[in-house]
């Protein structure tokens, strides 16, 4: 094939190629996966609480996802904290979010004197919310009420039959149980 | 007589060279804090505590590619055109807005941690001082004003495009750099759920390095294997175009791994996964091609450290972006290794490879000239070279590092059900220790590097730069 031939020819493909690739993202791929976010969030056409909507900030300003991370994006030096929402309660969560070094003096998470109780409130609100994503909300009401992270039934199969399991997988000693 | 630059304008480069190598320095300064913290958790509590040396880290990283990407482009503009750029006068007003801001945001930053976040109040729709999401940190006021920037970049580009000669290689430049600006813009919706924030942040950061900084760095692999091996560019330019379209039909649907378990449909876990697996063809296609041709093409080559580091660039780009990348963006792998060590791993790798590399093998090609040496075996190459092993290295050694510490949290987390402090500070605290003083090897071969860049040494024998090669040049076939 001739030099001109085959640099159309890659030029064509690269230029359809981008746009199909695009126009599939703009125009069925994302609308779609807009939608179930708000299902999978248990976000109705009331939107998001306000007080969740203000947790994220508060999240946001304390940069927090630069040592967390939250449904397994961010930074790997600190804790997922994408289920403790089922793992701790809300008053041990508003304590710890301002005054870490307080209850964990060695550890590496720093204290937050300049967070106020309304900020740590609504983080932990936040949290609440986003423990929940993926879950069925009644599932999600009566594990934060047993307090237990290992419930087989907090990893119910997903809508895809290959994978089984929502993120985190299931530990292998549940398995056995 | 002194190697002499083609055009004037080809000046602008050193600015932005020298500019990207300094906040690289930063960035592997911070890198180190970082990696010191996994080993002394409580370093820099009170003062810079892990999330602002993070931070300042991936960003600075941001800041020195993009500019080197500059640099480069300032460089290679007149020769591919064939006339003076546009407007220097609008290239150095970039130069300023984007160094000023780059420094300033640092500055922010550490402000921010030193003050415990207590000033990091709303302003324009996020935080003045951050924005508090990973890599798109840089607050509003910031995303505008590199917004804008990007813009008269483009235009100084496209305007001397139109202008001169039209080559493949500046289209691609240009179609690059579009991405670049319309990529960036995702990052500024506004949102209140968390699935829509990481969905939207990774429209950015994905199409930023597959949709955008692929395409500039194919143009200018392209680039550097004309000027290095002087090799014939119709068959360069055919390569860059078969390359850089695979990129984008592998990429643009290969996000889909960056959408596993985060509350989206579960199609993405067959999107991402074999679009995944598809994305290191073109990457391999790469390193075909730049070996195939530095083999082909070896009588030329008068730049050794230029032609080490371009061909390392593709091979490490496959080896790091590639396969570091597939082994764990296939769903069921990463159903067990999502947020983990792994991420990291990838992360160091891919950037290094993929980007890094490319920018230093530019300084290589641009700095005898830029420098005026007397001519082009009369500096000292060893120096380079020196560079090239200690930072592939120590690079390759942190990866593996890493790798262990992911496979151990794996499996003593994942499969085992341990507590992630128990696991991070009592069996992973020895990678912790390794992965720093691979950082500090990394340091000492950037050493090497920063002197060639503020001065490149003379030859140390006569006509023989160095460690430079049996080399004849000869006139390019371009």
């Amino acid at each position: 094939m001739d030099h001109d031939k085959a640099a159309r020819l890659g030029r064509s493909l690269f230029f359809a190629g981008s746009a199909v690739c695009l126009a599939a993202m703009f125009f069925y791929l994302t609308p779609a996966s807009l939608a179930y976010m708000n299902l999978a969030n248990h976000v109705g056409p009331e939107g998001v609480p306000a007080e969740v909507a203000r947790g994220k900030q508060v999240w946001q300003k304390f940069v927090c996802i630069d040592c967390h991370t939250l449904l397994g994006d961010g930074t790997q030096y600190a804790p997922e904290l994408g289920r403790i929402g089922i793992k701790r309660d809300d008053e041990y969560l508003k304590m710890y979010v301002k005054g870490a070094q307080t209850l964990n003096p060695t550890g590496g998470m720093p204290s937050f004197p300049a967070m106020s109780d309304q900020e740590a409130a609504d983080l932990v609100a936040f949290l609440n919310h986003t423990s929940q994503v993926n879950l069925p909300k009644d599932l999600w009401a009566e594990m934060k009420a047993k307090r237990d992270p290992y419930d087989k039934r907090a990893y119910a199969p997903e809508t895809n039959p290959f994978y089984r399991s929502y993120w985190p997988p299931r530990p292998m000693s549940a398995d056995k149980q | 007589m002194a190697l002499a630059l083609k055009y004037e304008s080809q000046r602008l480069a050193y600015p932005f060279f020298a500019f990207s190598g300094l906040v690289f320095g930063l960035q592997i300064l911070f890198g180190l804090l970082a990696a010191a913290q996994f080993v002394w958790p409580q370093l820099g509590l009170g003062t810079i505590p892990f999330n602002i040396s993070k931070e300042v880290h991936a960003n600075t990283l941001v800041v020195w590619l993009l500019m080197g990407f500059m640099g480069m482009t300032y460089y290679m503009t007149p020769l591919e055109t064939e006339r003076e750029l546009w407007s220097t006068k609008l290239a150095w007003v970039q130069f300023g807005s984007l160094a000023a801001s780059a420094v300033l945001l640092v500055v922010l930053y550490v402000f921010d941690g030193l003050t415990g976040h207590a000033y990091n109040v709303q302003f324009l729709g996020t935080g003045i001082l951050s924005e508090g999401r990973e890599y798109i940190e840089a607050p509003r006021w910031a995303d505008i004003v590199i917004v804008l920037n990007v813009l008269m970049y483009i235009g100084n580009v496209a305007m001397t495009y139109l202008k001169g000669k039209k080559t493949d290689v500046m289209l691609m430049m240009i179609v690059g750099q579009l991405c670049l600006a319309v990529a960036y813009l995702p990052g500024m919706i506004a949102t209140n759920l968390m699935s829509e924030d990481l969905w939207w942040r990774w429209w950015v950061i994905h199409y930023w390095v597959e949709g955008s900084w692929e395409l500039i760095a194919s143009a200018i692999l392209c680039f550097l294997l004309m000027v290095t091996l002087k090799a014939p560019r119709r068959a360069m330019e055919r390569w860059m175009w078969l390359e850089v379209a695979l990129v984008m039909l592998t990429g643009l649907p290969g996000i889909g791994h960056h959408f596993f378990w985060i509350g989206t449909p579960s199609m993405w876990l067959w999107i991402g996964s074999i679009f995944s697996a598809l994305e290191p063809v073109p990457l391999l296609l790469m390193v075909w091609d730049a070996f195939r041709h530095s083999q082909e093409y070896q009588r030329h080559i008068t730049n050794r450290p230029a032609i080490y580091w371009t061909v390392g660039h593709a091979l490490f780009n496959f080896v790091g972006a590639g396969l570091w990348g597939v082994i764990h963006t296939l769903a069921p792998v990463n159903a067990w290794t999502h947020g983990t060590q792994m991420t990291v791993a990838h992360g160091h790798l891919a950037f290094f490879g993929a980007f890094a590399m490319l920018i230093i093998a530019c300084w290589y090609v641009a700095l005898p000239s830029l420098q005026g040496v007397e001519h082009e075996l009369a500096w000292d190459q060893g120096r380079g070279m020196r560079a090239f092993w200690w930072m592939n290295i120590s690079m390759c050694t942190m990866t593996l590092v890493l790798t262990g510490a992911a496979l151990v949290q794996v499996y003593l987390e994942r499969v085992v059900g341990m507590d992630f402090m128990t696991v991070k500070m009592q069996y992973n605290w020895f990678f912790w220790v390794m992965r720093l003083a691979t950082g500090f090897t990394f340091l000492w071969g950037c050493v090497y590097l920063w002197r060639d860049l503020w001065k490149l040494a003379p030859a140390r024998s006569e006509g023989l730069g160095g460690s430079a090669p049996h080399a004849i040049p000869a006139s390019p076939e371009a």
